[in-house]
């Protein structure tokens, strides 16, 4: 059996015709079947064409033993398999278009707002060329140096979280992603990761209160970041201004508790088993226009298992009154991680 | 401890051994970074009191000042390894330093991880242990931290003996005879294999001289 496939582009993929000619005469066969007379080898020759989108498969076969019904069910057993292969590669493609898509989405933002913080304290039109860059810039910088601390924390965090964009893209995107499990005094992450976002939470008159700890938990540093970055960052949304963000820890011999309390928008009592799920935003979230891509918090859960800990979430944890503000509702809430020691 | 070297001090020449801060130990280990481009974590480094940190482009010889004094290597993956012509570039020059080298520590770094065909490369394995370029300088510290403590610090020093001890000849030994036993090399500041040996009263003592004379002579 002899056998030629193009990609719609033209290109030929696969073949096992060395003869040119006989490529050639192939290549021509416009019909579904056909009995032809090849002057090249003074023999018949059934040939046959099966065109997907992505695919077009030409098959040739000089066997006399074979009957026409034989070669037509040949024929339907490869059609089959194209369109399965056809199927997969469209599937495949999509999938990864929506993961480049996303990716790029989210990095093109945080870059836009690097540039434009950037632009802000020194003005693209004041870099002209002839002027001294350095002495112009410095001359920004000094004129208004708060204004330049401001932009280096928002700088800072756009950067940390494209950071965590190429994380999560390797991680999720990868079979098994490369954990490095270490002892690390989970304080001094928590410090690390909130840092860029403090910026964010002073904006909002939230007071940040984090209880001194000093246990070390066994964490792969680089996911446990990305997933304490997530949390901020859903915070600086989420918790209701002028109020307190708290920090506690506990520990037993195996574990450290992290307890993150906050007075943040209600979650509906049947949307709490569903925070954990891919693409899925909360009712408050979505009607003051404040949700993301829904994957925040399914991230969260899924980098936090594969440090081999758990993550709960506990909605109006202290059974008090909704609090309202600016016309959304809030609550007391709670996430509680769990990490190992060893 | 009151022993009674102590109590001779003025006829002792070294003063007793004792454990060395963070600081006695980042002016120790020498970190030498195998990058062809500048990166500001070595910097970073610098200022965070890890004054020994170097970069050189690549390797021209495996014997090569900077190589043989290191005590820490962080290779890039890609753009060094050329001048030996390894196959693989970094990765190759990694298995190569990792044999001349054993004792020394190789971090890979790079800005590509996770790919399929670097996971599989033996030269990842080879490493002991894999940073992403854009780690937290963080990262970069308690990494190095780790590795110079390992080395210099008298504690893990000890613990490193200990574990090499019951792993060659099924003994296990106190802490405090060790310390003691390290003393003595340290009073008469000699650490050939010989002199370890018979301190430690083993047949073959190459293992042990080895964590020995990194401690004490930084070699």
């Amino acid at each position: 059996m002899f056998y030629l496939i193009k990609s719609n582009t033209g290109q030929i993929i696969l073949s096992n015709i060395e003869n040119e000619n006989l490529q050639n005469q192939i290549v021509n066969c416009k019909l579904g079947f056909e009995r032809v007379y090849c002057k090249i080898e003074n023999k018949q020759r059934r040939q046959g064409l099966i065109v997907h989108n992505s695919l077009t498969i030409y098959i040739a076969s000089y066997d006399e033993s074979l009957t026409n019904k034989i070669f037509k069910h040949k024929m339907e057993g490869i059609s089959i398999f194209s369109k399965l292969i056809d199927l997969e590669l469209t599937n495949a493609k999509t999938q990864e278009s929506q993961k480049t898509r996303r990716l790029k989405h989210n990095l093109i933002n945080h870059n836009s707002n690097i540039l434009q913080e950037l632009y802000k304290l020194v003005p693209q039109d004041s870099l002209r060329a002839g002027n001294n860059h350095l002495e112009l810039i410095e001359e920004f910088l000094v004129k208004d140096s708060r204004k330049a601390a401001y932009t280096y924390l928002r700088i800072l965090k756009s950067s940390n979280l494209m950071k965590a964009e190429f994380e999560v893209y390797d991680m999720l995107n990868t079979s098994e992603p490369y954990l490095d499990f270490t002892d690390h005094q989970i304080h001094k992450v928590l410090i690390l990761t909130l840092n860029p976002f403090w910026l964010d939470f002073a904006e909002i008159k939230v007071s940040i209160n984090i209880q001194p700890f000093l246990e070390k938990v066994h964490i792969d540093y680089r996911s446990i970041s990305v997933v304490l970055s997530h949390i901020f960052d859903n915070a600086t949304k989420y918790l209701m201004p002028h109020s307190d963000f708290n920090i506690s820890f506990d520990s037993d011999l195996k574990e450290v508790s992290i307890y993150i309390k906050m007075i943040s928008l209600k979650v509906e009592s049947h949307e709490v088993s569903k925070i954990f799920e891919e693409s899925n935003s909360g009712k408050w979230a979505n009607k003051l226009e404040l949700s993301g891509d829904g994957i925040g918090m399914y991230l969260v859960r899924k980098l936090v298992h594969l440090n081999k800990g758990t993550v709960t979430f506990h909605a109006n944890y202290k059974n008090h009154d909704t609090i309202m503000f600016n016309n959304a509702p809030f609550e007391h809430n709670m996430i509680v991680i769990k990490l190992k020691k060893k | 401890m009151l022993n009674y070297r102590n109590l001779f001090f003025w006829k002792m020449k070294y003063p007793p051994l004792r454990e060395r801060s963070l600081e006695e130990i980042r002016n120790l280990c020498k970190i030498l970074f195998i990058d062809d481009k500048a990166f500001p974590v070595v910097e970073i480094l610098k200022t965070a009191g890890w004054l020994k940190t170097s970069r050189i482009k690549d390797v021209d010889n495996l014997e090569q000042m900077e190589v043989k004094e290191a005590h820490i290597m962080i290779v890039d993956i890609q753009g060094v390894g050329k001048k030996l012509k390894f196959k693989d570039e970094g990765l190759g020059l990694i298995i190569a330093l990792k044999e001349r080298y054993p004792n020394k520590k190789v971090i890979v770094y790079s800005a590509e991880d996770q790919g399929k065909i670097q996971a599989f490369h033996p030269g990842i394995d080879a490493a002991d242990k894999r940073l992403s370029k854009h780690a937290d300088p963080y990262q970069f510290q308690i990494t190095v931290e780790g590795y110079a403590k390992e080395a210099f610090s008298l504690h893990e020093c000890v613990k490193r003996i200990q574990d090499q001890i019951i792993k060659e000849v099924g003994r296990s030994i106190e802490t405090d005879k060790i310390i003691l036993k390290m003393n003595k090399l340290h009073t008469n500041q000699n650490f050939s294999p010989e002199e370890i040996s018979k301190v430690f009263n083993l047949q073959n003592a190459s293992n042990i001289a080895s964590i020995v004379q990194l401690f004490f002579t930084g070699n």
